[in-house]
C-alpha cells in the first residue's frame, strides 16, 4: 500500500528538464518530442508525394485524404472567397496537434528515461498550446488588417459601441481559452492514465487510453475549427 | 529550486526496461485496436476515394469522347452542308443563266413577229390604199363613159359600136 502511494506521488506535473540557450531555459522534453513530431510529418510528407501519380495510391491518398479534409474544414469556418489562403495555416495547426497528441498518446516515450521530466506529447507542455493559440491570434489579425485596413477595428464598437470592453476582452479569452483547452484535455488525459496505470497497472486503463486517443483528435479538430473560425470572422464583412 | 542545478542533472539518460511502468502492454493493445479499427475505417475511405477517382476519370473520359464524336458528326454535317450550298449556288447561276437565254430568245423571236408583222400590216394598208385608188378610178372612168354614153347616144355610133363588137367577137373566135 505504502508503495502505491508513493507510485502515486511520483506522478508530478511541472518537471522539466531545462536545456540552457542563451539566457533563457527551455524544456528541453517538449523540444524532443516537438521535433519528432515534426519529422514524423514532413516525413510522411515527404515520402507520400514523391513519386505522384494521376490515380491516388496508398500514402498519396491519405496526404490527399487530409489535405481535402482540412480544406473542406476552412471552407466551412472561412468561407468560399478567402479560404485557400488559410488552409496551409489551418492544416499545419491541425496537423501538428493532432499527431502531436496521438504520439503522447501512442508512442511508448516512457522507454526512454529523461536526466529530469519524462517525455510526453508536446500539447502536454502550456508553452506549445500558448504559441500555437498566439499564432492563431495573429493570423486573424493579420487576416482582418491586411483585408480591410484600419477599418478592422470597426468590430469592436459593432454592433454597438458600448460593447467595446467585451470586444476587446474577446481578444484575450481566445487565446487563452484555445491554450488552456487543448493543454487541459491531453494533460488530463496523460495524468488519468498515469495515475490509473500506477494504481492498475494492465487492461483497466485500456478503455481510457482509448477514450484519450478519441479526446485528443477531437481536441485537434476543435482547435483547427476555431482558429478557423476566429479568422473567418474577421474577414467577414460588415454591412 | 535554482534551474541551474536541474539543469546540471541532465547528464545522464537511460533506458526505461520495466515493463509495467513503461506501459507498453497497454500502449501494444491500443496500438493494436487503433491499427485493426481505424486502420480499416481509414482504408475504407481511401478505398472510397480511389474508387470515386477513378470513376470520375472514366466519366471524364467517356464525356470526353462523346464530345469529340460531336465534334466529327458536326464536322461532317457542316462539310454535307457547305457542299449542298455550292450545289445551290451553281444551281443558281445555272438556271439563272438558262432564263437570260430563255428570256433573250424569245425577246428576239418577239421582236421578229413584230418585224414581220408591221410588214405585213404595212404591205396590207398599201393594198388597201390601192385598192381604194382602183375603185375610184374606176368608178370615174365608169362615171365619165356613162357621162359620154348618155351624150353621145344616138343610132349610127350605137351601130359603130355594134359593128365594133362583132368585129371584136371575130378577132376573139379567130384566136
Amino acid at each position: 500500500m505504502t508503495n502505491v502511494l508513493f507510485d502515486l506521488a511520483e506522478v508530478s506535473v511541472g518537471q522539466h528538464w531545462y536545456w540552457n540557450l542563451g539566457p533563457y531555459f527551455v524544456h528541453g522534453q517538449v523540444l524532443i518530442t516537438s521535433w519528432v513530431v515534426l519529422s514524423l510529418i514532413i516525413g510522411i510528407a515527404l515520402i507520400a508525394n514523391q513519386n505522384l501519380k494521376t490515380i491516388p495510391e496508398n500514402l498519396q491518398n491519405l496526404t490527399e485524404y487530409v489535405t481535402e479534409f482540412i480544406r473542406d474544414l476552412a471552407k466551412t469556418q472561412i468561407g468560399e472567397k478567402d479560404y485557400i489562403k488559410w488552409v496551409p495555416f489551418l492544416g499545419t495547426i491541425f496537423l501538428f496537434v493532432f499527431v502531436s497528441n496521438w504520439s503522447g498518446a501512442l508512442l511508448p516515450w516512457r522507454i526512454l528515461e529523461l536526466p529530469n521530466g519524462e517525455l510526453a506529447a508536446p500539447t502536454n507542455d502550456i508553452n506549445t498550446t500558448v504559441a500555437l493559440a498566439l499564432l492563431t491570434s495573429l493570423a486573424y489579425f493579420y487576416a482582418g488588417i491586411s483585408k480591410k485596413g484600419f477599418s478592422y477595428f470597426k468590430r469592436y464598437i459593432s454592433p454597438a459601441a458600448f460593447l467595446l470592453p467585451i470586444n476587446i476582452l474577446e481578444d484575450f479569452t481566445k487565446p487563452l481559452s484555445l491554450s488552456f483547452r487543448l493543454f487541459g484535455n491531453i494533460l488530463a488525459d496523460e495524468l488519468v492514465v498515469g495515475v490509473l496505470i500506477t494504481l492498475v497497472p494492465l487492461v483497466v486503463p485500456i478503455p481510457i487510453m482509448l477514450l484519450g486517443l478519441f479526446t485528443s483528435a477531437i481536441q485537434a479538430l476543435v482547435f483547427a475549427t476555431l482558429a478557423g473560425a476566429y479568422i473567418g470572422e474577421s474577414l467577414e464583412d460588415h454591412h | 529550486m535554482n534551474a541551474n542545478s536541474l539543469f546540471i542533472l541532465a547528464d545522464h539518460f537511460s533506458f526505461n526496461t520495466n515493463i509495467i511502468e513503461t506501459n507498453v502492454l497497454n500502449l501494444a493493445v491500443v496500438l493494436a485496436v487503433v491499427v485493426i479499427y481505424v486502420g480499416d475505417a481509414l482504408k475504407g475511405l481511401l478505398a472510397n476515394r480511389k474508387e470515386t477517382i477513378v470513376t470520375n476519370f472514366q466519366e471524364a473520359d467517356r464525356r470526353a469522347l462523346q464530345a469529340k464524336e460531336r465534334v466529327n458528326q458536326a464536322q461532317i454535317q457542316f462539310e454535307e452542308a457547305k457542299q449542298k450550298a455550292s450545289k445551290i449556288r451553281n444551281q443558281a447561276s445555272i438556271t439563272i443563266e438558262n432564263e437570260k437565254e430563255k428570256f433573250n430568245r424569245e425577246i428576239t423571236e418577239d421582236l421578229n413577229r413584230l418585224k414581220v408583222f408591221q410588214q405585213e400590216s404595212y404591205k396590207l394598208e398599201q393594198q388597201k390604199v390601192q385598192n381604194q385608188i382602183a375603185e375610184k378610178l374606176i368608178e370615174l372612168s365608169l362615171n365619165q363613159v356613162k357621162k359620154k354614153i348618155k351624150l353621145r347616144l344616138n343610132s349610127s355610133n350605137h351601130s359603130i359600136l355594134n359593128n365594133f363588137q362583132i368585129v371584136l367577137f371575130t378577132n376573139y373566135k379567130k384566136n
